[in-house]
């Protein structure tokens, strides 16, 4: 099995932006896309996420993301541009001016962590966000974002 | 009333002898979703090396399940009490049975493809072997910050088609499994079984333990296998003293979390059941015939998921066999090592030329004649050392290596590395979190650490508070061995 390691390539064609480690807003949308990605059936690599403070988290993802390799093509299956694809669709899903795209990010991968790996009652799942994440604070945004997520679904 | 374990039968087995089994345990292995186990080879077709290894994922369910039991028998607390009481030792005797009731055909061989979607399939042998040096030139690049080496406790809960997620998919689908075991156990949380079996000891610190017993470098499921591979396939790699072992199994309370581990008159114990590891991989899995047998298998079965004319199901059909699995639903049990043989007699050379690349048609050809591609003469390239960058150098002289830097086109390339131990010492470990955060504060340090000591080997001297890894401990020799490793390339001809 490929054991590549894409993480950059992944972030620069859902953001069409280059990966900036020392940026925290880059590694916070790396984590959640991964995390999303991941849950969708598409393996970014074997990492395991458990809740921190901006959502689900993986130490060993955060690590490999540090290495830049230069001058990489990397080509993705067919399944892997429709996860992106539906990354941006989720993205642009938001309502502009209330969270900005790393909040969003954050209060959907959040959302499904909950719901889908703690387990969390249906309707615990909003109050629970408010708890673990109190920047999260428009209830209609989240509200949204809890809808969403009914999307996140195994792609093939 | 408290539950009180009672055996109600027995079953013959050739690595443990007579495993004891309750009314819970019997009905659930007579469940056909468990019995498709008996069509699922541990090996996948290491037996075509080792004409021995026959064994299957459900004898080896079975001495998992009396493995832990075992291990939750001797686990005692630092006074010296028995940890488990009987409804808990049920409850993970039954994490046991259950733990590869996802399993996929050919057991891990398949599982690779299912989970092996990022990049394009390679239009070429070429393209195949590139990704190939790829790999090897990222992994001795990244070396010792490899996320690989600090990815501690891994739950698997994120990962869809990871066979322990799908195990636990269908405990929680099956009407029968949930019907057998609120029956009988209905103190058991289902939730529970599922999260000992994906390894997850987030959701419930209660259950830490459990979890731990299942998923560490010195869990059920390896002590089990080891014995039963070196069993079936005839070597003396599974050999270690494990009834001194579990004598000194110990589990402490280190802040808040149940931590399981040895005393330190363990140590060579741990050490010696660590080497006997190292040696059944690198000697049996990674045997140059097992190695290139598995790797057509594994290339062979991407082409079956990609065919139309293949029933092999794609992973969401794959899910919805699962959750409709029933008496008069049962694609579920006809997805074992029968569908790979099936399909790789039913499917034509002329169903693959012109859709698939040549070696792919060849890698067919061959599995049906049950023939191997072979290694080059000079095309292996073996070194074990604790120094990455020296076998890179090692590597980088070797004619293989250059052949595959030259994009042969007859060749196909296997790479392959194992050590002793995931294990890093607490200064390295440091070293790596403060390239992620130079500021860590003690409680963020502490969260992470928890997750290494509980998937390494802890020593815990019952009269001394602090507790640290196997290969902190000067005692042991993987505080010497952690950071080597034996790495493999072959060069295989493809005819």
């Amino acid at each position: 099995m490929s054991n590549m390691v894409a993480l950059r390539e992944i972030f620069f064609e859902i953001f069409n932006n280059h990966y900036n480690y020392e940026n925290k807003e880059d590694r916070i949308r790396l984590q959640k896309i991964a995390y999303i990605l991941s849950n969708m059936g598409i393996y970014v690599g074997d990492y395991s996420f458990s809740l921190n403070k901006y959502g689900p988290y993986s130490l060993a993802l955060d690590i490999d993301s540090q290495k830049e390799y230069a001058d990489r093509l990397v080509q993705f299956s067919t399944v892997a541009h429709k996860g992106f694809d539906k990354i941006k669709e989720l993205i642009e899903a938001r309502t502009q001016d209330v969270y900005n795209d790393v909040l969003w990010l954050e209060c959907l991968a959040t959302l499904h962590y909950l719901k889908h790996i703690s387990r969390l009652p249906e309707n615990d799942l909003l109050n629970r966000l408010e708890i673990e994440k109190p920047e999260l604070k428009n209830k209609e945004e989240n509200k949204k974002a809890l809808k969403q997520i009914e999307s996140i679904n195994l792609i093939y | 009333m408290d539950y009180t374990i009672q055996y109600v039968d027995r079953i013959l087995d050739p690595v443990h002898g007579f495993i004891d089994i309750t009314q819970v345990e019997k009905e659930i292995i007579d469940l056909p979703i468990f019995k498709r186990l008996q069509s699922l080879k541990q090996l996948s077709l290491t037996n075509w090396v080792f004409p021995g290894a026959e064994h299957t994922r459900y004898m080896h369910s079975l001495g998992v399940m009396y493995i832990v039991d075992l291990m939750a028998l001797n686990l005692k607390d630092t006074n010296g009490k028995i940890f488990f009481n009987d409804e808990q030792r049920q409850l993970l005797r039954l994490a046991g049975l259950l733990h590869d009731i996802g399993h996929y055909p050919l057991s891990h061989v398949t599982e690779s493809v299912y989970l092996d979607n990022l990049t394009k399939e390679p239009a070429s042998l070429q393209e195949y072997n590139k990704n190939v040096l790829d790999e090897i030139e990222r992994k001795f690049d990244r070396g010792k910050t490899d996320g690989k080496n600090i990815n501690y406790m891994k739950s698997r809960s994120s990962i869809p088609m990871h066979h322990e997620t799908i195990g636990a998919m269908v405990i929680r689908e099956d009407e029968d499994i949930k019907r057998i075991i609120n029956s009988y156990c209905p103190f058991v949380d289902i939730d529970d079984i599922c999260d000992i079996i994906e390894g997850n000891v987030d959701r419930n610190d209660d259950i830490s333990a459990m979890v731990q017993l299942m998923h560490s470098e010195l869990d059920a499921d390896g002590i089990d296998y080891i014995m039963r591979d070196a069993t079936f396939s005839g070597t003396t790699y599974g050999g270690f003293e494990l009834g001194l072992l579990l004598r000194n199994l110990v589990v402490k309370k280190y802040k808040g979390i149940d931590i399981v581990g040895v005393k330190p008159k363990g140590i060579s114990l741990v050490d010696q059941y660590l080497i006997s590891k190292y040696f059944s991989y690198t000697q049996v899995i990674m045997n140059r015939h097992v190695s290139i047998f598995n790797t057509m298998a594994e290339l062979f079965t991407k082409t079956l998921i990609e065919l139309d004319k293949s029933y092999y199901p794609h992973s969401d059909t794959l899910k919805s066999y699962i959750r409709r699995h029933c008496k008069d639903n049962d694609e579920y049990l006809k997805f074992t090592d029968r569908a790979f043989w099936s399909q790789l007699d039913a499917i034509t050379n002329k169903d693959l030329e012109g859709i698939k690349p040549e070696y792919i048609v060849k890698i067919h050809n061959n599995l049906q004649h049950y023939q191997e591609f072979q290694v080059t003469s000079n095309g292996e390239f073996i070194s074990t050392s604790n120094s990455r960058e020296k076998v890179f150098r090692q590597l980088k002289r070797a004619d293989i290596y250059n052949n595959l830097k030259n994009g042969a086109t007859d060749k196909i390339y296997v790479y392959l590395e194992r050590g002793f131990t995931n294990e890093l010492p607490e200064k390295t470990f440091k070293k790596i979190l403060k390239t992620v955060d130079t500021k860590m504060e003690q409680k963020q340090y502490d969260k992470y650490n928890m997750k290494r000591l509980q998937e390494g080997v802890v020593i815990i001297d019952p009269k001394k508070e602090e507790i640290k890894l196997l290969v902190d401990d000067v005692r042991s020799i993987m505080s010497h061995l952690y950071d080597s490793k034996t790495y493999i390339l072959r060069e295989y001809q493809v005819d």
